[in-house]
């Protein structure tokens, strides 16, 4: 059975800003669990996200177009989304939409907290 | 003397100097004469391509509102009202409580008479008028809608007194001076009829360029029509279990019913929608004499929703093939309609290709699309072309329009090969993929095998890979090829190879 989990934690150096790690597989199936814990997120505040994508093993278009939603709701919010490491598979993925060319992709959490900050 | 082949300046100078100069003023006045046609055909053009595009922004958003037939009706017919001119309209649908085929209007706007012949009084107040119109059943072939409704053909009627087919009680409450009825179809099917009588303006009357205006809006109406009718049946039923199911079934209306035959290529198509998520669409447009376009798509939007967007995209696309011969351009133009339509989690990915065939080149362009494969004649190794474009809907402006367009010369490649993600992403029973590296290996086994044969071969090869069992998203494949001479591809060849 395909499994879909999130962690949800802050940055010790920017309590602002969350990073939730997606383990699994983000597809039609497990997009409202994600949907939730997001909306959450968004109604407690948080306008800064890091998805850590480490564990993610595969995005299906559903996955993609939560992704945008998200990406497009904290920008109206003046906050960002920032995608970190993700697997080649799921780099791939994005890298054929065009996805690379209008998310921050970042190596670090370092390197994505400055995008945040700037 | 020799004969010179013009006279002295001097003496043709006035004579045939005027001669000339009545010539080029009669030559420079056929030529404006002939712009300014050229310039008001343009220009009525542009008009109705701007009208079926602002239809399809405004039913994009009653799409999304979840709107019911009722306000989907009026909304339609309010529009085709306004864009053609007319001072009312009505619109006719099937019964379907009626055992026989009988029409009635459903919505009825601006004076508009009763179309069967009446006896008793009827008041001219347009409420009384309207339920008098709503209440009239209309048989098949009977009067004017019932005409259009059996013939499937629409209908302009210019001097509507001596239409015969009209009631003479029609007159007496409406002055009629002109008509237009249009079916609205699906495909074959007949499941309704539009209905307009007089132009605003006093004196004028209807036009063979509003008929067409009304042709491309009563197609594109009966698909939201039709859409909206089988979804609001089911509000009482099972709505969720059975949505996928009217989305797969509009997905198959939307495809086309047979390949064009073109002179020259072999093309081949196939579609296969999965109950649980398709998405996938693919069309062949007729451009002009020498170019065809080619499109496969996949929306990430699924069920009754993910249709309609199918239908819009479908639909602005067919707008913008005949005008552009630049996938790019058209594949930008369509991304501002959609991305102006859709909500921000909604896109879809698609890759545009035009075939010359006097040039035997074959243009793309993709929209975050896979990629698209050809076998190089003489090169056993199929070739990746992943231009650069980004998936529709999700971004506009200049981010998008960064877009590159690639070549392929059709005359030095054995089969070019467009596809969606169901193939490469189908699974067996343990979640593997078939992948991208076993549907490249049966390609460079089997390159020499036509569009059709391949497409064949493909199937059965992810059938012996996932054992058969159903898969989640659709599979859709277009291939094609410039046409061989027979003897090249000869059944015992083939066998050896594929062997």
């Amino acid at each position: 059975m395909k499994t879909f989990e999130v962690d949800i934690r802050s940055l010790d150096s920017s309590p602002d800003v969350r990073v939730i790690a997606l383990n699994g597989y983000l597809d039609a199936h497990t997009v409202a669990d994600f949907d939730r814990c997001t909306d959450e997120l968004i109604a407690a505040g948080t306008v800064k996200i890091i998805l850590d994508l480490q564990g993610l093993s595969y995005i299906s278009s559903a996955g993609i177009g939560a992704l945008m939603g998200l990406s497009q709701r904290l920008k109206k919010d003046g906050g960002e989304l920032v995608l970190l490491q993700p697997t080649q598979k799921v780099f791939k993925i994005l890298d054929l939409l065009g996805f690379t060319r209008i998310f921050h992709l970042c190596d670090s959490e370092d390197e994505a907290e400055q995008i945040l900050r700037s | 003397m020799p004969i010179l082949p013009l006279a002295p300046p001097q003496f043709w100078s006035v004579t045939t100097l005027l001669v000339v100069i009545v010539a080029a003023w009669i030559i420079i006045s056929l030529l404006r004469a002939r712009i300014r046609r050229l310039e008001s055909a343009i220009a009525i053009d542009t008009q109705e391509r701007e009208s079926v595009l602002l239809f399809l922004h405004r039913m994009g958003e009653m799409a999304t509102n979840q709107s019911d037939l009722e306000a989907t009706l009026e909304f339609i017919t309010e529009f085709i009202i306004d864009e053609t001119g007319a001072s009312a309209g009505a619109i006719y649908l099937h019964d379907p409580q009626s055992e026989v085929p009988e029409l009635r209007a459903r919505v009825v706007q601006g004076l508009f008479p009763p179309l069967r012949p009446t006896t008793g009084y009827v008041l001219t107040k347009r409420k009384y008028l309207h339920d008098k119109v709503k209440a009239e059943r209309i048989g098949l072939g009977e009067g004017v809608v019932g005409h259009v409704a059996k013939e499937g053909e629409g209908l302009l009627i210019l001097d509507a007194r001596a239409e015969r087919r009209l009631p003479t009680e029609a007159h007496e409450l409406v002055p009629l001076e002109s008509m237009m009825l249009m079916p609205l179809k699906i495909r074959e099917e007949v499941i309704g009829v539009f209905a307009v009588v007089n132009k605003r303006t006093h004196g004028q009357v209807f036009t063979d360029k509003d008929m067409s205006l009304l042709r491309t809006l009563a197609d594109q109406a009966a698909v939201t029509v039709k859409t909206v009718q089988i979804f609001e049946e089911l509000t009482q039923q099972q709505r969720v279990e059975s949505e996928l199911r009217i989305a797969s079934d509009f997905q198959r209306l939307m495809l086309p019913t047979q390949m064009p035959s073109v002179e020259g290529f072999e093309i081949a198509a196939y579609c296969k929608p999965a109950l649980e998520m398709g998405g996938d669409y693919y069309d062949i447009i007729r451009i002009d004499e020498s170019h065809l376009g080619l499109v496969i798509a996949d929306v990430s939007g699924k069920g009754v929703p993910g249709a309609l967007i199918m239908s819009m995209v479908r639909s602005a696309l067919r707008a913008e093939a005949p005008r552009r011969l630049s996938p790019a351009d058209v594949l930008r133009t369509i991304n501002q309609r959609v991305y102006e339509d859709t909500r921000s989690n909604v896109f879809i990915t698609m890759t545009y290709a035009i075939l010359d065939e006097r040039a035997q080149t074959l243009h793309f362009a993709r929209a975050g699309h896979e990629p698209v494969i050809a076998c190089p004649t003489g090169d056993p190794n199929p070739v990746l072309y992943t231009p650069d474009g980004i998936a529709l809907g999700l971004t506009d402006g200049e981010i998008f329009d960064v877009m590159e367009e690639l070549v392929i010369d059709l005359g030095e490649t054995d089969l070019v090969v467009l596809y969606t993600d169901g193939v490469v992403e189908a699974m067996d029973e343990e979640g593997r993929e078939y992948g991208q590296e076993r549907f490249l290996d049966l390609l460079h086994r089997q390159c020499d095998r036509g569009p059709e044969g391949l497409i064949q071969d493909l199937l059965s090869d992810i059938g012996d890979f996932t054992h058969g069992i159903p898969q989640h998203d659709d599979i859709t494949l277009l291939a094609l090829r410039r046409r061989r001479e027979a003897h090249v591809i000869e059944a015992p060849l083939r066998q050896g190879q594929t062997g």
